[in-house]
């Protein structure tokens, strides 16, 4: 059965989030399940499942999703973001796209619209300490987000993608996760003719030195966007936190405790999940002092 | 000839540019035009990413091949240095470190 405690800590959340994610990739599509218990739900916690869930086609058959925050964000539930005309509330829910059968340029404005709309419902509407906002400021949720987004735009070639942010007023800070269902940090890598292993290498290099499957005007071009988002987080001031899950791999830094990889055993994630947590600074956050 | 202004928001009907593909399509459009100086009015737009300004940057070489001279006007106060900073860096880009990971802690679960 799933579980969603409230964990301590990120690497905690992902060994449960690893739990429940082996409980639902045994299950045989189109199947039931049933939810032990809720204690908390986040970001990190819930989008990888809702992704599996969906692409699995399960059903929920548990009553203790009527009774909690579950019901309020529409787990697992599928919503087009230009359609929902619910979005405009406090608990804005799970956010979906399928881009299945669209076109490039098609799938980019899908895109772009979905970065303009998703950072005003930050501003407005999850985010309900206004001095957050101000202190933080738009840019730096702006900057973040359009490197997340960008990324699944020129790698992924995902079909579907959900997106969902948090704010935790007793702790003073946002989470966003966004997670897609393409080819992964491994599979990129090695459609352009990269040279990587696995997934932790292909991390590795992707984190270490810029390794990317970008090219301009034929030559390979470094990496920068996971490298500028590490920086504007992982500071003393934001003192947040970034991941990146793909593949059998997860990284892990935070400002706090350094950098950390996870191996799993024997569990794949077709697709790559981003996470970034920023708590609220002292004063107001100056972007390009990290980011130059 | 004269300066061919073109105001990006109305172009997009966005008041955000984030991905690679909208500043490819961004450069196909004015590689197509007859004009040879165009001004890009940014007014209106609220976010630029710097994916975005990024993959415009490279396609100056090849505008300037066709003689074509692009100035950008009206970024805000966020876009401004952001724009600036990708220029800089652009330049750099080979010289730009990173910091190994080689040290991270790593675990098995």
């Amino acid at each position: 059965m799933i579980s969603i405690q409230a964990q301590p800590d990120t690497i905690s959340r992902i060994k449960e989030l690893l739990g429940n994610l082996r409980y639902l990739n045994l299950l045989p599509e189109g199947s039931q399940f049933a939810i032990d218990r809720i204690k908390a739900v986040n970001p990190l916690s819930i989008i990888p499942m809702v992704s599996v869930i969906n692409r699995k086609k399960l059903q929920c058959i548990d009553q203790k999703i009527n009774e909690s925050l579950l019901k309020v964000i529409q787990f697992p539930a599928q919503k087009d973001i230009l359609e929902n005309s619910e979005l405009k509330r406090s608990q804005v829910p799970i956010i979906h796209f399928h881009f299945n059968g669209k076109y490039k340029q098609e799938i980019s404005k899908k895109l772009n619209l979905l970065h303009m709309i998703f950072l005003n419902l930050l501003r407005i509407n999850i985010i309900t300490d206004k001095r957050f906002i101000e202190l933080i400021t738009d840019n730096t949720f702006g900057f973040v987000l359009g490197e997340m987004i960008d990324n699944i735009d020129e790698h992924s070639n995902a079909q579907n993608i959900y997106l969902f942010a948090q704010y935790d007023a007793e702790g003073d800070y946002c989470e966003v996760c966004l997670s897609d269902d393409g080819v992964g940090l491994l599979g990129s890598l090695k459609d352009a003719g990269r040279e990587v292993l696995d997934s932790n290498d292909a991390m590795r290099k992707i984190l270490g030195s810029g390794l990317s499957a970008k090219t301009e005007h034929g030559d390979i071009k470094r990496g920068t966007g996971i490298r500028y988002t590490r920086l504007a987080i992982t500071n003393k001031e934001i003192n947040g936190e970034f991941l990146i899950m793909s593949g059998d791999s997860v990284f892990l830094h935070t400002a706090a405790d350094g950098e950390i990889f996870i191996n799993f055993k024997d569990y794949f994630w077709q697709g790559t999940i981003v996470m970034i947590k920023l708590y609220k600074p002292v004063s107001k956050f100056n972007l390009y002092r990290y980011v130059r | 000839m004269s300066d061919k202004i073109i105001n990006i928001n109305q172009l997009f009907s966005s008041q955000s540019l984030i991905t690679r593909q909208i500043a490819r399509d961004l450069y196909g459009l004015i590689d197509q035009m007859p004009e040879d100086s165009i001004i890009l009015d940014f007014s209106g737009i609220d976010f630029a990413s710097r994916s975005f300004f990024d993959e415009f940057n490279s396609y100056e070489t090849q505008l300037n091949l066709s003689g074509k001279k692009v100035r950008i006007i009206n970024l805000n106060d966020n876009l401004a240095p952001l724009y600036k900073l990708v220029g800089e860096n652009s330049k750099k880009r080979r010289s730009i470190s990173y910091k190994s990971v080689a040290n991270a802690k790593v675990i098995s679960i």
